[in-house]
């Protein structure tokens, strides 16, 4: 049985390392999904080049600045306006400055972090929540929506240089904790994704460490089952995925 | 796409109070199952129940002693024999407690729990990681092997009276996370799911309809214990994952 058929996904980041792979599984499990990019134009050629020309109905490019509330309001609207429901966001969006010791940097740079993780998974969540928490469930579902938020290992154990980001990122952990927390007697469902290491295409590393690596696909097949209705039992957690680097 | 499309499975502890319903979601999703219980006659039980006629031919009902070491390695002998190889070990057997403080019990009490939920635990999961580690990838997969054993909440978090049990549990998640980092290498994935409240049939044992109704569901359980046996869920490895649900503050 498909894991999300019938599906209105919201796939935001949709251009980055993992998205495409995503995007790909979701549609052959069954959704319908609005791929959201900071440029419309790169949405539509990720459509383009990971589905099938038969799929791509299925998709629905879409553009939003996620700095500006009513801009990410626009995009849940109009995935709702496409599609009739929102019963899932999956964000994998977020920019700033990675890696920069703690003592090189300014207060600038904090605030940059926390705009460009933390600020924009906030105003993406609020209004997916919102439009979740106003529609039915699904015939025979467990949960009204599920919010699956992509943050990364430094959010809980920061690796040295990455101070701005860990901060920024444990704030997007605890907003997904929050929502959890706040309307899991609404039938709402939230949890943190947190990624160890991805061997993404032209990655760095020794062939060790990249055969330890996760795949874009393992990210990938684990974000769609978060973003199904099969995962309800798993609620306001902080999902590490860690493939073979767990020690 | 079935998420467990022709995996062979090893299934432990569904003869109890938790019902078929993981057989049932396993099969559904394209498996081959042995249906493992103390009592050959339970596991058929099972299989009755959870299946079709048409579809019972996709499980098998064995019976092992789990506080034997032998005993449990010739279930997972008699998996192979009849399917191929082993996909899969979900374990939700060793999940008898008893309510007693740790000023209120002796040692044997410990011992009794500890042999009961931890040894049985490592019997079977120490046999079937090394018919895994045997055995080839299935063609296109990421893993060797899967193993998911279910533990409590209460390991992490222990509740007044619940000592043994925690204390207890608490060694098989250690167990799983040791697996998951003596063998990652190898394309073994080990996790532990960790669960609090669950809503079996007919349990009477809520205060409440509205505590009933914020339980897990065995559905829910089920669903998640299929997608950790499934070569999709590799990603997760030497995970103790919580199976909270809408007890998600607690």
């Amino acid at each position: 049985m498909k894991l999300v058929d019938g599906d209105a996904v919201l796939l935001a980041g949709a251009t980055g390392r993992v998205g495409g792979a995503t995007l790909a599984t979701l549609v052959r499990e069954g959704a319908r999904v609005a791929v959201l990019s900071r440029d419309r134009t790169r949405a539509a050629a990720t459509i383009a080049k990971v589905l099938e020309p038969g799929e791509v109905a299925n998709a629905l490019p879409l553009e939003a600045d996620l700095n500006d509330p009513d801009s990410a309001a626009a995009a849940v609207t109009a995935c709702i306006t496409a599609f009739g429901r929102i019963d899932a966001l999956i964000n994998l969006a977020g920019n700033g400055p990675q890696r920069i010791p703690l003592v090189k940097t300014t207060l600038e740079d904090l605030q940059q972090s926390i705009a460009g993780y933390t600020e924009t998974a906030y105003n993406l969540a609020l209004p997916a929540l919102r439009a979740m928490l106003a529609q039915p469930f699904r015939d025979g579902m467990l949960s009204r929506g599920r919010i699956v938020t992509v943050t990364a290992g430094s959010s809980k154990s920061p690796a040295p240089g990455r101070g701005a980001f860990a901060v920024a990122k444990a704030g997007v952990n605890a907003l997904m904790l929050a929502i959890a927390r706040e309307h899991k007697a609404d039938g709402i469902v939230a949890n943190a994704l947190v990624l160890g290491g991805v061997a993404f295409p032209g990655r760095a590393g020794s062939p060790e460490d990249i055969k330890a690596a996760a795949t874009p696909q393992e990210v990938a097949d684990v974000l769609t089952f978060l973003a199904s209705d099969r995962s309800s039992g798993i609620n306001g957690e902080l999902v590490d995925l860690n493939a073979r680097e767990i020690d | 796409m079935n998420l467990v499309q022709d995996d062979v499975i090893l299934l432990a502890g569904i003869t109890g109070r938790i019902g078929a319903a993981p057989l049932t979601t396993l099969v559904a999703e394209g498996a081959r199952v042995v249906v493992l219980s103390r009592d050959r006659k339970r596991a058929e039980a099972a299989i009755a129940a959870a299946l079709e006629p048409n579809l019972r031919n996709r499980a098998l009902a064995l019976a092992a002693d789990l506080y034997d070491p032998a005993s449990a390695a010739a279930a997972v002998a008699e998996c192979v024999k009849t399917f191929g190889r082993l996909d899969a070990l979900v374990n939700l057997a060793g999940s008898g407690w008893r309510r007693k403080t740790v000023t209120d019990s002796g040692l044997g009490d410990l011992r009794e729990t500890l042999a009961e939920v931890i040894d049985t635990a490592y019997n079977l999961a120490q046999a079937a990681l090394r018919t895994m580690l045997a055995q080839p990838y299935r063609e296109g997969a990421r893993s060797r092997g899967r193993i998911v054993t279910v533990t409590a909440t209460t390991a992490k978090a222990p509740n007044p009276g619940m000592s043994a049990f925690a204390t207890a549990k608490a060694g098989v998640n250690a167990l799983m996370l040791s697996i998951a980092r003596e063998h990652k290498a190898d394309g073994i994935v080990a996790n532990a799911l960790l669960v609090g409240g669950i809503a079996f049939p007919g349990a009477d044992h809520f205060r409440s309809e509205t505590a009933r109704a914020t339980a897990v569901s065995v559905q829910e359980l089920t669903n998640t214990l299929t997608f950790l046996a499934s070569d999709r869920s590799s990603g997760i490895n030497g995970a103790l994952l919580d199976l909270t649900a809408r007890l998600t503050d607690r």
